[in-house]
């Protein structure tokens, strides 16, 4: 089992390429894990993530911890993903920063929170009570958004800079997202990158995004866009050395293109550091 | 507006069944964005919901999908979401009532006359999906079985694996779920089939009725005494304990211990 920090460029783990990476062991840094997929102890999924664990160092992604939600924190669900933690022993595990159950009905969607103090101050315990569940920092992750609430106080990203100042949670940034908001919210995305503090980020997700004409959907079935690339290119001006992944959930290709999506991602990166070097 | 509010009123109007006021009380804490307008903004939250229903029953119901259709399996799925919504995150616990609602549909359209076959052949698909998903039983020492007298072996309850499930029907389940174009004529004796894990495979087989019997009455708990007293084939312990059919075993403390 190979446990380490994550660096450089990896992809998410689906389904369709698992074979392929078994059996060609593609040069990846690390794998990010949809967890909700693999809380099973038993069975070919639970088989195939060791086998995959056994050469590749792993995050884990989940979707369904509900920490904005008003409900009751699901511990059933959190001793699942305990469970799996322990077993995979992952670099690290990440949710989002949003709620996905209400009045006991899971939506399975990322339903966005109000940006105000009530708010952050809910998230936040709710955040440190499954860091203190884990006995380790949790990972959270801006979330895209097709609507907006007029009585947010904060704007997203003083809303994510105290949620990591109160907590201590690391924040998964994903750049999609931040374009998404762009486009349809009209956030401005490098003031957004410019405003998040960096330093509490541990990794970044790039995406692809349907394009409706007036707004962008976050489908995670196309390659990641020339606007998101650029936003991409802005963050390495601000921070260079953090791992990214590169997510795909839709419409997969195969593994070369997202091979191929990566290869792009560390170009970026790479250049970037070197032109910081010559500066 | 509270925390708890908007919550409430989010969920209220992402039911497909929302009445208009539902979401216009959504719409009133909203902020008008020149980019999307509420309505398409709400949309792709439902339609988001909706879709992933549709594709976690799509994904255990492969052959149900197969036989209706794309469109009316639609339907089915959204008339099983405004039924039972999920209330757990994990999607793949979601569809264990298809059987009930195929039930209903039969009896109630008559498009569906001929397809009676359908509640079992629901069921017979949850039985593989759940199967698959199965946890792990913990290991089970069986050695300790030997130490144990005639008397109280008989006060042994077995437990059957996670992954194992009883299914009974008239109709060709296994032929239906692998589209092997056979007509579907009922059986003239009902089958009982054993759907289980073998190794990472989901699997099936056909046993006689007595070992469905078996199986059955230790999945409801009862002892291998109860079992012998019923003429069920006790015998068989060995080749379901070889086959992964059953896990463990437990039995009552000894007497003063």
């Amino acid at each position: 089992m190979t446990q380490r920090a994550l660096t450089g460029v990896g992809i998410g783990l689906r389904a369709a390429h698992i074979n392929a990476i078994l059996t060609e062991r593609p040069p990846l840094p690390w794998l990010e894990v949809l967890a909700d997929n693999y809380t099973a102890t038993g069975g070919l999924p639970a088989a195939q993530l060791e086998a995959v664990r056994d050469h590749y160092p792993v995050a884990l992604h989940c979707v369904g911890m509900n920490l904005g939600g008003v409900d009751a924190l699901n511990w059933a669900y959190l001793r699942r993903i305990k469970a799996l933690r322990d077993r995979v022993q992952p670099a690290l595990v990440s949710d989002h920063v949003c709620f996905t159950a209400s009045g006991g009905v899971d939506h399975h969607d990322l339903l966005p929170l109000p940006y105000t103090e009530e708010a952050l101050t809910h998230l936040a315990r709710r955040v440190e009570q499954v860091q203190d569940f884990f006995g380790q920092p949790l990972m959270v992750e801006n979330a895209s958004a097709y609507l907006s609430y007029r009585h947010s106080t904060l704007s997203e990203a003083d809303f994510l800079n105290a949620l990591h100042a109160r907590t201590g949670c690391r924040l998964l940034l994903d750049v999609n997202n931040v374009y998404v908001n762009q486009r349809n919210l009209g956030v401005d995305g490098s003031a957004f990158l410019n405003r998040l503090n960096l330093a509490a980020v541990g990794y970044v997700h790039l995406a692809g995004h349907e394009d409706k004409g007036r707004y962008v959907v976050d489908a995670h079935n196309n390659p990641v866009a020339p606007p998101v690339w650029r936003l991409f290119e802005h963050l390495q001006a601000l921070r260079s050395d953090l791992p990214t992944l590169i997510e795909w959930d839709n419409a997969i290709p195969p593994l070369a293109r997202l091979l191929a999506e990566a290869a792009r991602a560390r170009r970026i990166q790479a250049a970037a550091i070197t032109v910081r070097e010559a500066v | 507006m509270r925390l708890s509010e908007v919550q409430a009123c989010f969920a209220q109007a992402l039911r497909p069944q929302a009445m208009a006021s539902q979401v216009a009380a959504l719409q009133a804490c909203l902020v008008d964005h020149d980019e999307i307008p509420q309505g398409a903004g709400l949309a792709v939250y439902r339609n988001t919901v909706l879709g992933g229903q549709r594709n976690a029953l799509a994904g255990a119901f492969p052959a149900i999908r197969r036989i209706v259709g794309a469109s009316c399996f639609k339907a089915l799925a959204f008339e099983y979401f405004c039924r039972w919504p999920s209330r757990d995150p994990d999607w793949h616990v979601y569809g264990a009532r298809m059987a009930s609602l195929l039930a209903r549909v039969v009896r109630r359209e008559s498009a569906f006359a001929d397809m009676e076959y359908l509640p079992d052949l629901a069921r017979f698909e949850w039985a593989c999906h759940r199967a698959y998903y199965a946890d792990a039983d913990p290991a089970f020492d069986w050695s300790r079985l030997a130490s144990l007298s005639a008397q109280r072996a008989g006060d042994i309850r077995l437990r059957l694996a996670r992954h194992v499930a009883l299914v009974r029907s008239c109709y060709p389940l296994a032929a239906l779920q692998a589209d092997a174009g056979e007509a579907v004529e009922p059986f003239a004796d009902p089958k009982h089939w054993v759907v289980r894990r073998a190794g990472l495979t989901v699997g099936h087989e056909v046993v006689a009725a007595p070992t469905f019997a078996a199986l059955r009455a230790i999945r409801q708990g009862r002892t291998l005494d109860q079992l012998a007293r019923r003429g069920l084939p006790v015998d068989q312990l060995a080749q379901w304990v070889a086959g992964g059919w059953v896990a463990g075993a437990e039995w009552p403390p000894e007497p003063g211990r």
